[in-house]
């Protein structure tokens, strides 16, 4: 047998061969003193580093770690906050609906259960275009609808030559977009946003809390 | 420190509480301490690797896994802030140059009449490294990973870090032969 290379020694000893092939080395070991010599220098710093004792810390390092740490830990989602999110999320979607329900009267459509709704999605299109024109949609969405009798061809490919889209379709399609039922009281949509701003509130006071803390 | 004690102190630190981050600081800043001083080989920066780890510790302990000891969880953090300082200080290539840091000085001969100690030679040795080899060093026989855990928190392939590794002892033995 050869003389073993430097990697059958190193992997040797970190003990990462197969049982045959550690025999196998071993035997050679055995009988063979120049690669025992050189498996002996490896080991030696095998040793070397297992003995180095940890250098010792000059000072403390918790005061100036715990002054650099941030005020908050990055954000992260619990089910409280998960809640909170929902809430504020439900809160805004509310304000937006009565909101939208003062300006667009129009919009409202009667149902069947004592409450009135409307289409969101389109109120909410039609207050963004008017507030921010860079939003304005509708020729996009005029666009959209000229081009898709274009994909006829291919949709009947797929679907099956009975199906046809036409610009009515889709017309009456996005009408059937969820409407939000919204009671005619105010009470409740009142007392959603009382608790949003009870919520707000106790939110900054625990950051100051934080804060505060911090500090000492 | 059992784990169970661990455990409570990341709960604590989970729940705001920045006393008991301060106590997991404690228990484990001088070998955090040491893993970045045998990587980088000054103290200064091993000073500011520390202090950077358990800063980054303390931003994502929502993603450490509480049934798991945190020391190598620490450990893996304190290293990958070492490579950044290294990537950052050099360019990647000069991770290979011996010359990339400027270790400790070797004690001049008074000193080493003081401290003529084989420790402080095999620590200066080991500064002396080039910054790659001395990454596998600490993770292999320090932190004790396996070549594989290593090429993974590496993200290298695995024949490269053997090849370090081999590398790396194969100098540390030539450079420590004389030593008694």
């Amino acid at each position: 047998m050869n003389h073993l290379s430097d990697s059958q020694l190193n992997e040797y000893l970190d003990g990462t061969l197969t049982a045959s092939v550690h025999h196998t080395l071993g035997a050679h070991l055995g009988s063979c003193a120049s690669c025992r010599m050189r498996l002996g220098e490896f080991q030696l710093v095998f040793d070397r580093l297992a003995d180095l004792p940890e250098a010792p810390l000059s000072h403390d390092l918790k005061p100036d770690i715990l002054k650099r740490l941030p005020l908050k830990r990055s954000p992260i989602w619990t089910p409280v906050f998960a809640v909170q999110f929902g809430v504020v999320l439900g809160v805004l979607v509310w304000f937006s609906s009565e909101a939208a329900r003062i300006f667009k009267p129009q919009m409202i459509t009667p149902t069947l259960n004592g409450f009135e709704g409307f289409h969101l999605p389109q109120i909410a299109l039609s207050q963004m275009t008017s507030l921010f024109p860079v939003f304005n949609m509708q020729p996009l969405t005029i666009n959209f609808l000229l081009t898709v009798p274009k994909f006829q061809f291919l949709l009947a490919t797929m679907v099956g030559p009975d199906f046809h889209i036409t610009v009515p379709y889709f017309q009456y399609w996005l009408n059937q977009l969820p409407a939000l039922q919204v009671p005619l009281s105010n009470t409740p949509s009142f007392l959603i946003i009382g608790s949003a701003l009870l919520l707000w509130l106790i939110g900054n006071a625990v950051l100051l809390r934080d804060h505060s803390e911090a500090k000492k | 420190m059992s784990s169970t004690d661990e455990r409570s102190l990341v709960m604590r630190v989970l729940q705001g509480d920045r006393n008991a981050f301060g106590e997991i600081v404690i228990r484990h800043q001088q070998a955090v301490f040491n893993a970045a001083y045998r990587v980088l080989g000054n103290v200064r920066d091993a000073e500011d690797a520390t202090q950077e780890a358990f800063i980054r510790a303390y931003q994502f302990i929502d993603r450490f896994d509480l049934d798991r000891p945190i020391a190598p969880w620490l450990m893996r953090i304190v290293v990958n802030v070492c490579l950044n300082r290294l990537e950052v200080q050099k360019s990647p290539s000069a991770l290979d140059d011996e010359t990339t840091l400027v270790p400790d000085p070797k004690p001049g001969p008074e000193m080493q009449t003081i401290t003529r100690d084989r420790n402080e030679t095999i620590r200066y040795e080991l500064s002396r490294l080039p910054p790659r080899y001395r990454i596998v060093i600490e993770l292999r026989h320090f932190q004790e990973l396996s070549y594989e855990e290593i090429a993974r928190q590496l993200g290298r392939p695995l024949s490269d870090v053997k090849s370090d590794i081999f590398r790396a002892r194969k100098l540390l033995s030539e450079r420590l032969k004389g030593l008694v």
